[in-house]
């Protein structure tokens, strides 16, 4: 029907919209786990910087706010500020304006079902969720897990206790835009102060 | 020569058997917690009022070892017991400083947790009822009629002067700060004290946990109810709308696989 140099042309921009698919979708593989390999970097290393006590630090988004712990499904995770797709590609974001974690309100943390967040498809009720930030450790106990349309902002809305939302896509296996969303509200179930403390240079 | 070689043999062995033995006894013996402590502020534990000073926290001795019982006196001649409930550190790994937890309720502080460094167990002590029954109080929603007046702009700001009004009720609990904060004194040392730290420093008041982004304003309602609304749109922030939480990358694989595939396919049938 067609000619080969019809044919020919045709293949070009075939194979190369799909060379580029291709290597935008190995990024979405790699991405994750070296974001995650430079977050640790960033959040280990020890800094000479202070925070004193009832300050606010100056989070920029992609800056790495903590690192987040499933002790039973020996899941550990950096979270990121923001829930752009530049952050969620590196780690699980924190979304800007939620509350921090181990602090009064709503702390909301949004990950990829397809890669970090993979993982909350085993969490179960009771479950412990550790927050580990620079102003201290923060533990979460499971009190609930529900799945929500995507379109339902309940689970974005403050709360008076200090809380913790994992937010993710569902169903976890799915091609395309999931059309719901897999919820875990964790309740702050202790607090550990340990940070603030002055650094000896 | 020969018998002096055997004798010291003989001794070089018994010194050996006796220290191990000593060795064991020791380690037989159980090791109890013991906390120094200088407190900044008046804690309160219990029934028990401790002005700011030098303290000491010692675990009783028991015959399991696992006393939840614990001594505490200063020099000025202060001395009780009180009861703590043993519990696990947070993290597996064990707690990094020596530190009191306290919990500051308005202007009291009171003992919360007390976490052991190298230990992967604290104490923490119990609130005295009437400190639980007010933290209650303070939890549980308040409302207060107000009254709603519109003004136009062309108008002057005096609300008081608008004649249109409605009656709504508001939630002044969304106001308030949380009635509790934990802040963490100094600690000094343990014993055994570890091997490279003198004294530990001060870590400051845990308040930054509650001040580290602009959050939105709490409920007096633990559960989301429709009530709040407005006042959750009002606050929201960035928090309006669900993030996307897919990456994607299978899609954008398969999606690939098949341009690449067909474009091949062209060329390979030509």
């Amino acid at each position: 029907m067609w000619s080969a140099e019809t044919k020919r042309l045709i293949s070009y921009p075939l194979i190369t919209a799909g060379a580029v698919l291709l290597l935008l979708g190995a990024r979405e593989v790699v991405e994750p786990y070296v974001g995650q390999k430079a977050a640790a970097r960033t959040f280990d290393e020890p800094s000479a910087a202070v925070i004193p006590a009832g300050t606010k630090p100056a989070l920029q988004r992609g800056d790495t706010i903590g690192k987040l712990t499933i002790p039973r499904l020996s899941a550990t995770y950096y979270v990121m500020e923001g829930d752009h797709e530049e952050e969620l590609r590196r780690g699980p974001g924190h979304l800007r304006g939620s509350a921090m974690p181990g602090s009064q309100g709503n702390c909301i943390i949004a990950g990829h079902r397809d890669t970090h967040f993979r993982i909350l498809k085993d969490i179960q009720k009771g479950d412990d969720i550790l927050v580990e930030t620079k102003t201290g450790q923060y533990l979460y106990r499971v009190k609930s897990i529900r799945v929500v349309p995507a379109d339902d902002t309940a689970p974005l809305q403050p709360t008076s206790r200090a809380e913790l939302s994992l937010i993710t896509c569902f169903p976890f296996y799915y091609v395309g835009n999931a059309p719901k969303r897999f919820v875990v509200e964790a309740l702050l179930a202790a607090r550990v102060s340990a940070a603030a403390e002055p650094v000896v240079e | 020569m020969k018998l002096g070689v055997i004798q010291n043999a003989v001794a070089a062995i018994a010194l050996g058997v006796a220290s191990w033995a000593a060795m064991g006894t020791v380690q037989a013996q159980p090791l109890y917690d013991r906390v120094n402590v200088n407190l900044p502020y008046t804690v309160t534990i219990g029934d028990h009022t401790l002005q700011p000073g030098d303290y000491v926290i010692q675990q009783l001795p028991s015959e399991s070892g696992n006393s939840r019982v614990v001594l505490i006196y200063s020099d000025n001649g202060m001395k009780f017991r009180t009861s703590a409930m043993s519990i696990p550190a947070l993290d597996p790994n064990t707690a990094r400083n020596t530190q009191l937890v306290l919990h500051h309720f308005g202007n009291d502080y009171y003992l919360d947790k007390i976490w052991i460094q190298g230990k992967d167990y604290g104490y923490e002590f119990p609130l005295p009822d009437r400190v639980k029954s007010r933290e209650k109080e303070m939890s549980e929603p308040v409302s207060v009629a107000a009254n709603y007046s519109s003004s136009k702009s062309s108008e002057n700001t005096s609300a008081e002067n608008t004649t249109t009004t409605a009656s709504t009720t508001e939630n002044t609990a969304a106001n308030t700060p949380p009635p509790v904060e934990n802040t963490t004194p100094p600690v000094e040392n343990t014993t055994p004290p570890p091997p490279d730290t003198a004294a530990q420093t001060t870590p400051p008041p845990d308040t930054s946990a509650q001040a580290t982004t602009p959050q939105p304003s709490m409920q007096s309602s633990a559960d989301r109810s429709a009530d709040n609304n407005a006042d959750r749109s009002a606050n929201a922030n960035d928090t309006n709308a669900m993030p996307r939480t897919s990456a994607g990358w299978l899609m954008m694989l398969l999606s690939g696989g098949a341009l690449s595939g067909a474009g091949l396919s062209l060329r390979r049938k030509r």
